[in-house]
């Protein structure tokens, strides 16, 4: 038999049949689409779940300060993280940002209308939002033209804009802090900065204009761009400190542990979706194998025919192993498609470009995994089908 | 044409287990068939008529006995051989005159000549040589489900020529045909016969379709025996 009639008759068979071969071909399809944007897009599935993680565990933060003076120290602590030290700490490779606070070392008081409140008073730079992931629940941010210019603005934490104006959000408002009229500019969300919800921020400029007792800049807070970065930033800002300011004892903060656990969550997404898929694509190859094994059932006739007007045992099985192959690469097929479509739109969201060697990657392997699928599912039947007796298959009803 | 023997079996017995004892469906029948040569088998159901066909079709082994095809012993042909025998010397008509479900009479009629390996360009002029012996060439294109028992039937003739075989094995195949598509059917058999030197063997359990043969033989208690026509 020649390899264009197999191909032409499986082709054919499984075309003409394709009511029966629908439900296995979509999981299929699906399985295979799934796989390829998975593997395609996974790196910018996995940078964006942790991105939107990092909201609510900040596992690619550090807090560099100085260690607290010995007790009992009479001394007045007034050391600071010198601009120069900062700017080498943004240099260091793995680093997105970078942000130095100061911190009123007496609470403000803070008047608006008969209400009156003490809050600690916290001087940033518009890098604080980045390095936190804040966002605005009301208003906006201050950005970095508000520092620059010194901008008698503030942005509340959430309880104290709750406590001043309830369910408004008091923008465009004026609060009298410390004798110092303040325009309320943004209210900070209550997932970025859980510990700061009852804190006050304002430029960090303004701070050392308007207000006394203001520490210097000993406290800075980092971000790394991904999970891998953290411990590499952690030594090599270690080792920058020591240069740059060799006679201060600082010490590096990161949450080792909340690191750990959310990578193990964004790992177990990972397999879970995979395996989810696999499982698809698994259950696709047993619809196969069923389909083939009933098909061989209710065509036993058929066999029985072929076989009584020439066709050898190899012929008949081949026939059953490509129309199982025709259905698994067709489904496949289909599924190339799909996930293209589903990559193109998956980047579309993400903002990204797939990466053209893992969408070529998983097309390969999609197929490469479907052609065994098929194999696989199908050779069972198809060897029931070829050992069959002419006799016994032409008798069959 | 010059008669030649084609089938010559001898002292053939079939015998099966049937609930550890022996049954013996043919008991040392002995059958020779020369081309262009019609012959009709009878007998009452379960006789033994089926299984003489399926052993000369190679589709049965007999328990003992000899059977030569043109002088050659078929009996020790392995299985690769005995489905060349069937695709090349041989053709079937099955009573139901069974059909590719799902196929048009042309890819019904393909079906041989893919397994004997008949170029593309040649299987259409064979296709419509074989139709045209049974006056069925405009009916090519359709699908085999749309046609009539008595088109089907002629369908299933055409399809067990078209390799051009030596012998037809013809498994009643006027059984679920009215009488005038059965006669009709019995002379597309004999026309074809005349015209292509094929011999044909027809089990049948109609004595009028027998009536057309060269040879009737009656199966009885296994033994063959021809009938006085």
């Amino acid at each position: 038999m020649r390899i264009t009639d197999l191909l032409h008759i499986s082709c054919r068979q499984v075309w003409r049949q394709y009511r029966k071969n629908i439900g296995v071909a979509v999981a299929i399809t699906l399985g295979t689409a799934g796989l390829m944007v998975i593997i395609t897009m996974g790196q910018s599935i996995e940078k964006n779940i942790g991105g939107n993680l990092e909201i609510i565990g900040n596992a690619t933060q550090m807090r560099v300060s100085f260690k607290p003076l010995p007790s009992g120290s009479h001394l007045f602590d007034n050391r600071e993280f010198r601009p120069e030290t900062i700017q080498a700490i943004k240099n260091i490779p793995g680093v997105e940002a970078v942000s130095g606070i100061v911190i009123r070392m007496q609470f403000v008081k803070l008047v608006h209308q008969e209400n009156t409140q003490f809050l600690r008073l916290i001087g940033v730079d518009d890098s604080m939002w980045q390095v936190h992931g804040s966002s605005a629940q009301a208003g906006t941010l201050f950005s970095d033209d508000d520092i620059r210019k010194r901008r008698p603005v503030c942005v509340l934490g959430q309880r104290v804009a709750q406590t001043l104006f309830g369910d408004q959000d008091g923008i465009g408002q004026f609060l009298s802090i410390n004798d110092n009229l303040l325009k309320v500019v943004g209210v900070l969300d209550a997932l970025s900065m859980p510990d700061k919800y009852k804190d006050l921020f304002i430029p960090l400029t303004t701070a050392q204009d308007r207000f006394d007792l203001i520490s210097p800049v000993n406290r800075l807070y980092l971000r790394c761009h991904t999970w891998e970065d953290v411990e590499k930033v952690a030594v090599a800002a270690t080792e920058l400190l020591k240069k740059y300011q060799p006679y201060d004892e600082v010490e590096i903060i990161r949450f080792k542990e909340l690191l750990a656990k959310i990578r193990a969550i964004s790992l177990g997404v990972k397999i879970f979706v995979q395996l989810a898929l696999i499982a698809t694509l698994l259950l696709g190859g047993f619809g196969i194998w069923n389909i083939m094994m009933m098909a061989v059932t209710a065509r036993t006739k058929e066999i029985g025919l072929k076989k009584a007007i020439g066709a050898e045992d190899h012929d008949i099985l081949l026939q059953f192993l490509t129309e199982s192959l025709v259905l698994c690469l067709s489904a496949a097929i289909i599924g190339f498609l799909v996930g293209w479509l589903g990559i193109r739109i998956a980047a579309s969201i993400l903002e990204t470009s797939p990466p053209q060697h893992l969408f070529w990657l998983s097309t390969i392997s999609a197929f490469i995994f479907c052609f065994f699928l098929g194999i696989v599912a199908g050779l069972a039947p198809a060897i029931k089908a070829s050992k069959m007796e002419v006799v016994s298959a032409l008798s069959y009803e | 044409m010059i008669k030649r023997t084609l089938i010559h079996i001898r002292e053939i017995t079939k015998q099966y287990i049937v609930n550890e004892k022996k049954a013996t469906i043919l008991d040392r029948v002995d059958l020779s068939i020369q081309n262009e040569e019609m012959i009709a088998i009878m007998g009452p159901s379960g006789s033994g008529k089926s299984t003489l066909l399926f052993l000369l079709g190679l589709f049965l082994s007999p328990t003992s006995g000899s059977y030569t095809f043109g002088g050659q012993n078929v009996l020790e042909l392995n299985r690769k051989q005995q489905a060349q025998f069937r695709r090349e010397r041989i053709g079937f008509v099955f009573q139901g005159a069974d059909m590719f479900e799902h196929s048009t009479v042309y890819e019904n009629m393909e079906y041989p000549l893919i397994y004997a390996n008949t170029g593309v360009s040649e299987r259409s002029e064979k296709i419509h040589r074989a139709l045209d012996q049974v006056n069925l060439s405009h009916r090519v294109n359709h699908f085999s489900n749309k046609l009539s028992g008595g088109e089907r039937q002629r369908v299933a003739i055409a399809r067990a020529m078209v390799n051009l075989p030596e012998v037809i094995l013809a498994d009643e195949p006027t059984g679920q045909l009215d009488a005038e598509n059965s006669h009709q059917i019995m002379d597309y058999f004999r026309s074809i016969s005349t015209q292509t030197d094929t011999a044909m063997i027809i089990v049948t359990h109609d004595r009028q379709v027998a009536r057309v043969c060269d040879r009737i033989y009656q199966i009885e208690n296994g033994q063959l025996q021809l009938l006085d026509i």
